[in-house]
C-alpha cells in the first residue's frame, strides 16, 4: 500500500515538471518558427511594394531650395550636381532604376533616393541598392547625404555634402556650407568649398584646396591612417591634420589668430609658409626624427633642434650641428635624449602652430 | 519526418545543450544513423545560428524595420498567451496551473504511457531495493575525513595586505589586470604590481606574500583598458559579419591599416611604459588606440549590414 501511495505521489509531482520542460523546448521552436515566418512575409511585402511603386530609369520631383537629399548605394558611381531649378532629378544610366521618396508635401523638403538594379531587386526601404551610375540634379541650396559601399562619389555645387564611403574616391567641389566625408578605402578631394570641413580617410589620401570659412568658428579637420594629408589654401582659423603613418603637408598663408594642430605618429609634417609668416611654434618629436626650420625662430626652448637659414631641396639633408639658433636649450626630457622640442616665435607670433610627431620629422619651409 | 525520428523540440534541446548526458548520447547515436534527422538537425542549427547572430546586432540598424519588429513582438506575444488561454490557466495561486498541467496527464498518448510505465518501473525497483537492503546506516565518511576533504577542496584563500595609507590595493583574486598607472595617480604612497592572483605591496610596510610565478600580464596604462574593451567588442561584431562584410580588396586595405595601427600602438606603448609620466608618449598611444577604434567602428558598421543581408 505504501509502495503504491509513494509511486502515485512521485508520478503526480514528476510528470508536470517533465511536461513543463518539454513545453519549453516546443515554445522555443514555435517562437523561432514565428520569427522566421514574419521575416519572410516582410521581405515579400517590401519586394511587392517596391515593384508597385514608381521605379523608373529617371525620376524627378519638385523640391524646396534647401531640400535634404539622402541616398544609399551598395554598388555604383554617384554624380551629384547643383542646378538653379527647384527640382530633384535622378537618372540611372547604364542599368538600374530609381525612385524618389518625397514623403508628402510640395515642394518636398526631404527626398530619399532609392536605387536598384531592377524593379525586382529593389532593396528594403532605407536600404542600399545597386546601380550603374546615378546622376542626381539638386537645387544649389540642397543638403546631400550619401552612403556608398562601393563606387566613386562626385558632388558639386550644393550647400552641404556629407558622404560616408567604404570603397571608392570622393570628390567634392564648390560646396558652399559644409563638407563631411569619411572613407575607408579611397581618396578624398575637396576644392573651392566653404564652411566647416571634416575629412577622415583610412588608407586613402586627403587633398583640400581653396577652402574657406562661412562663419566664425568653422573648423577644418583632416585625418588619415596611412594616407597623406595635403592642404593648400585653407583659410580656416582652426586647422588640424593628423595621420598615423602618412605625411602631412600644409601649403599657404596662416590666418591671423589661427591655430594649426598637426600630428603624426610615424610620418612627417611639413609646412610651406610665406616668407613673411608670423607665428609661434610648439613642436615636439617624442621618439625619433628632427625638427627643421627655415625660419629664424626666437626660441624660448630648444632641445636637439636644428635650424637652417636657407631653403633646402627635398629631401633635406641632415642639419649641421652648429646651425642652431641661439636660445635657451632645455635638457632632454627623456633620459636617452630622444625627445626633441622647439618652442619659439617667428615675427610677432600672429598664429599658433602645434606640431607633434612620435617618430617622424617636423619641417617649416619658406615658400 | 519519418516514424521514430526525433521531434523538433528534442532537436532544439539537443542544439541548445539542454538534454541530459544520456539523452544527448541517445540523440547523437540516432542522428548518426538517421539521414532525415541529420538533415533536420543541420537546418535547425543553421536557423539557430542565423537568429543568434541577427538578434545580437545593434538595434540602431534600420533593417529589419521597426514594423517587422513590432509584428514579430505581437506574434510572439500572441503565441505566449495562446497556451494560457487554451489550458484555462487562472491568475493568482499557482495551484490552478498545477492542476491544469495535471489534467494533461490523463490525455494519454503512446509516448506518455511509455514514460509513465518507465517511471513506475524505476520507482518500483528502487523501493524494492531499499526495502530489501534496509539496514542501520553507517556513516560513509568519518567526520575527520569529511573535514580533511573539505580542507583539501577549499581553494587557497587570497592573502590580503593592508595599504600603508589605509587604501586597499586594486586587483586580487579575480585575476583582473592591475592598472598600476591609475593606482599611482590615486595614491603615490601605494605602488601596485600586476599579479595573477595574490595582492602584493611593493615598498609598503605590509608583509610580502609569495606569489605565483605565472606569465606576467603587461601593465596597462591609464585608459588602455577601456580602449581594449571597446576593441574586443568591435572585433566580435566584425567576426559576426563574416567575410561578406568587405570586398577582398577592401579587406586587404583594412588589414594593412590594422597592422599599421597595431605597430603604432606597440611602438608608442613601449615608450609610454618606460616612463608612465611621459604624457606625450601616452598621448600618442591613446591617439593610436583611438584611430584603431575608429577604423574598427567603420568596419563593424559594414559587418552589421552584411550580417543582416545574409
Amino acid at each position: 500500500m505504501k509502495f503504491l501511495f509513494s509511486t502515485i505521489l512521485f508520478a503526480l509531482f514528476a510528470a508536470p515538471l517533465a511536461s513543463a520542460q518539454t513545453g519549453g523546448h516546443v515554445r522555443k521552436a514555435e517562437v523561432q518558427k514565428t520569427v522566421r515566418a514574419e521575416t519572410e512575409r516582410e521581405v515579400e511585402r517590401e519586394a511587392e511594394t517596391a515593384a508597385d511603386e514608381g521605379f523608373a530609369p529617371e525620376q524627378h520631383v519638385g523640391a524646396a531650395a534647401d531640400v535634404a537629399v539622402s541616398l544609399c548605394v551598395a554598388s555604383g558611381d554617384v554624380v551629384v550636381r547643383g542646378w538653379d531649378r527647384l527640382d530633384v532629378q535622378a537618372s540611372a544610366s547604364e542599368s538600374g532604376v530609381v525612385r524618389l521618396d518625397a514623403g508628402g508635401g510640395t515642394p518636398a523638403r526631404r527626398v530619399e533616393v532609392v536605387v536598384a538594379e531592377d524593379k525586382d531587386a529593389s532593396p528594403f526601404a532605407g536600404g542600399c541598392g545597386s546601380t550603374g551610375t546615378l546622376e542626381l540634379m539638386v537645387p544649389r541650396g540642397a543638403s546631400v547625404s550619401i552612403q556608398a559601399r562601393d563606387g566613386h562619389v562626385e558632388i558639386a555645387e550644393v550647400a552641404d555634402a556629407h558622404v560616408q564611403s567604404l570603397s571608392g574616391d570622393v570628390d567634392i567641389r564648390r560646396a558652399s556650407r559644409s563638407v563631411e566625408v569619411s572613407c575607408l578605402s579611397g581618396d578624398i578631394s575637396v576644392e573651392d568649398s566653404s564652411g566647416p570641413v571634416r575629412l577622415a580617410a583610412v588608407s586613402g589620401n586627403i587633398e583640400a584646396r581653396n577652402v574657406r570659412t562661412v562663419a566664425q568658428g568653422d573648423n577644418f579637420e583632416a585625418k588619415s591612417t596611412s594616407g597623406d594629408v595635403t592642404l593648400e589654401g585653407v583659410a580656416h582659423s582652426q586647422v588640424s591634420g593628423a595621420t598615423v603613418s602618412g605625411g602631412v603637408l600644409y601649403t599657404g598663408a596662416l590666418a591671423r589668430g589661427g591655430i594649426y594642430n598637426f600630428q603624426t605618429i610615424s610620418g612627417d609634417v611639413t609646412l610651406e609658409l610665406p616668407a613673411d609668416s608670423s607665428f609661434s611654434v610648439h613642436a615636439k618629436v617624442v621618439a625619433g626624427g628632427d625638427i627643421v626650420t627655415d625660419f629664424p625662430v626666437k626660441s624660448s626652448s630648444v632641445t636637439n633642434t636644428s635650424t637652417q637659414t636657407d631653403a633646402q631641396s627635398w629631401p633635406m639633408p641632415p642639419p649641421p650641428p652648429d646651425g642652431r639658433k641661439p636660445g635657451k636649450v632645455k635638457s632632454p626630457k627623456d633620459k636617452n635624449g630622444s625627445e626633441t622640442r622647439l618652442d619659439g616665435t617667428v615675427g610677432t607670433g600672429d598664429a599658433v602652430l602645434n606640431l607633434s610627431s612620435f617618430n617622424g620629422s617636423l619641417r617649416l619651409k619658406r615658400q | 519526418m519519418n516514424r521514430g525520428c526525433l521531434d523538433e523540440a528534442v532537436l532544439q534541446a539537443y542544439i541548445d545543450g539542454e538534454l541530459s548526458q544520456a539523452e544527448t548520447g541517445e540523440a547523437a547515436s540516432h542522428i548518426a544513423a538517421c539521414a532525415a534527422c541529420a538533415a533536420a538537425l543541420a537546418t535547425a542549427e543553421g536557423e539557430a545560428a542565423l537568429f543568434s547572430s541577427a538578434f545580437a546586432l545593434d538595434d540602431s540598424v534600420t533593417v529589419p524595420t521597426e514594423a517587422l519588429r513590432a509584428r514579430i513582438s505581437a506574434a510572439v506575444a500572441q503565441l505566449e498567451s495562446a497556451p494560457e488561454t487554451n489550458q484555462g490557466r487562472t491568475r493568482g495561486w499557482n495551484f490552478g496551473g498545477f492542476f491544469a498541467s495535471l489534467a494533461g496527464l490523463f490525455d494519454f498518448t503512446p509516448q506518455r504511457a511509455a514514460a509513465f510505465a518507465s517511471i513506475l518501473a524505476v520507482v518500483a525497483v528502487a523501493l524494492i531495493y531499499f526495502a530489501v537492503n534496509r539496514q542501520p546506516s553507517k556513516p560513509a565518511v568519518s567526520k575527520q575525513d569529511e573535514i580533511a576533504s573539505n580542507i583539501k577542496n577549499t581553494p587557497p584563500s587570497t592573502p590580503t595586505s593592508v595599504a600603508t595609507n589605509g587604501n586597499e590595493t586594486n586587483g586580487g583574486g579575480t585575476g583582473e589586470i592591475t592598472n598600476a598607472g591609475e593606482v599611482g595617480n590615486q595614491s603615490k604612497k601605494t605602488a601596485v604590481a600586476p599579479v595573477s592572483y595574490h595582492r602584493r605591496h611593493v615598498g609598503g610596510s605590509g608583509v610580502k606574500t609569495p606569489i605565483d610565478k605565472g606569465p606576467e600580464a603587461p601593465k596597462l596604462l591609464p585608459g588602455e583598458k577601456d580602449y581594449q574593451t571597446a576593441i574586443a567588442s568591435l572585433e566580435k561584431t566584425i567576426k559576426l559579419g563574416g567575410d561578406a562584410a568587405l570586398r577582398p580588396a577592401v579587406r586587404v586595405e583594412y588589414e594593412r591599416n590594422l597592422a599599421i595601427l597595431d605597430n603604432a600602438i606597440a611602438q608608442t606603448r613601449q615608450v609610454a611604459a618606460k616612463d608612465p609620466k611621459d604624457k606625450d608618449a601616452a598621448g600618442f598611444l591613446m591617439s593610436a588606440y583611438q584611430s584603431k577604434v575608429e577604423l574598427l567602428t567603420k568596419v563593424a558598421d559594414q559587418a552589421q549590414v552584411a550580417a543582416l543581408g545574409r
